[in-house]
């Protein structure tokens, strides 16, 4: 009974088979699923009308999405937009990182407080008038200190800062107010200064003053002092003293020293990104207490 | 000035024709020392062999500089050499001197 239920059941082509299964009952179990198999592939075709659009065929409808859409890319074209995207984007990034980074670095170098390095001093220029911290205001200067009598360094590195202020004025349009302050005020008046910077730059601007003042401001900046304070006219002596060039905002504060590794050129570099990295202090203390503050802590 | 005073004179600072002039003679000297192998001039055992050797450099030097930079190239040299030998002698060994770029060659220890 079990037999003519289930053949009952059987859709038309299933009935097609049904003699054979008759005859041979024991192949029954096998010949069902071959029956429902022929079953399915003849129904395929007949899908729900609805999914195709009136007046189409399917492989019509597949064209018209192809050749219609604006917005579609080919992979090409979205990697080649990846990339270009990627990259300015990453170079912006860097940009940004590297001048915050100098930013932080001219902060640290500023200290909290009364500044670590500078600070006012009270000193005579190569023409006899005063020169204090209040001159350096509204402009970048570069300091260097040294002495007239200097064997070998000095010199050069006299040259070198001649080269570095043409490097700024041609290359970057930054004039620089270059200053040499002497460890040796014994020996150098503002007259033999005068004369002994005018083989070098015309701009640079030589100081002295009494020892104790020379003595005060080498301390400040923390420049190794070693000159003797009683020393006889005409004696023949030399004078230790540290070789950096240290650069100055134009609010008379330290920015950075530039050690004797450096040539003309790398000097200059180094000047220039300090200079285009420069915020006024007034711009400063807004930033830090902006919402944006924790980014320059 | 005068022939018979003592007066103390102040020296005026070397300009650059003079520092130049120094530094030509120095090299001279200095050229000389390398010719007998001495490294340290300021060594008592050498002071034979450059008075022998190289007395008339070694006058042409002490006038051209004052005596305190005489005596600080002096001081220098050995160093100098020490330096120079031991970039060659690295050399040698293969190794890579890198010039950075903004930085002046052999910028370290000098």
């Amino acid at each position: 009974m079990i037999r003519t239920t289930n053949l009952l059941r059987l859709p038309q082509l299933g009935r097609l088979f049904a003699p054979t299964v008759l005859r041979n009952s024991r192949c029954l179990s096998h010949t069902f699923p071959r029956a429902n198999e022929l079953n399915e592939q003849v129904m395929k075709p007949k899908k729900p009308l609805s999914r195709i659009p009136v007046g189409g065929s399917e492989s019509v409808r597949e064209q018209t999405v192809k050749t219609g859409s604006t917005v579609e890319f080919s992979t090409g074209r979205a990697l080649v937009l990846f990339l270009v995207v990627g990259a300015g984007l990453t170079y912006f990034f860097k940009q940004e990182k590297k001048r915050l980074e100098i930013q932080r670095e001219a902060e640290t170098n500023r200290g909290m407080g009364k500044p670590l390095i500078g600070g006012d001093f009270n000193l005579v220029d190569h023409n006899g008038n005063p020169f204090t911290q209040e001159k350096l205001k509204g402009k970048f200067s570069v300091l260097y200190f040294g002495f007239s009598h200097c064997p070998d360094i000095c010199p050069d590195e006299l040259d070198k800062l001649g080269l570095i202020l043409e490097n700024m004025k041609k290359n970057h349009g930054v004039t620089l107010q270059p200053i040499f302050i002497t460890c040796d005020p014994a020996r150098d008046s503002p007259e033999v200064l005068k004369e002994y910077l005018s083989e070098f730059h015309p701009d640079i601007i030589g100081l002295t003053g009494d020892y104790d003042e020379i003595k005060k401001c080498c301390k400040n900046f923390r420049v190794y002092f070693s000159t003797p304070r009683d020393l006889k006219p005409g004696q023949d002596y030399l004078v230790d003293h540290s070789i950096f060039f240290y650069l100055m905002d134009p609010e008379g504060e330290f920015i950075d020293v530039l050690g004797r590794q450096y040539d003309a050129e790398g000097a200059a570099e180094k000047i220039k990104q300090h200079i285009s990295v420069y915020v006024p202090k007034d711009a400063r203390e807004k930033q830090k207490q902006g919402w944006l503050g924790f980014l320059f802590k | 000035m005068g022939l018979f005073r003592s007066d103390p004179v102040i020296p005026d600072p070397p300009n650059r024709s003079k520092r130049e002039k120094c530094w030509e003679s120095r090299d001279l000297f200095f050229s000389c020392l390398d010719r007998i192998d001495v490294v340290n001039p300021l060594d008592k055992k050498h002071d034979k062999i450059i008075a022998k050797e190289c007395s008339k450099e070694n006058k042409q030097y002490e006038t051209d500089c004052v005596a305190s930079w005489v005596k600080y190239f002096n001081q220098k040299r050995p160093f100098d050499i020490k330096k120079e030998r031991m970039l060659k002698e690295a050399e040698e060994q293969n190794a890579e001197v890198i010039q950075m770029p903004g930085y002046r060659p052999g910028a370290i220890g000098k």
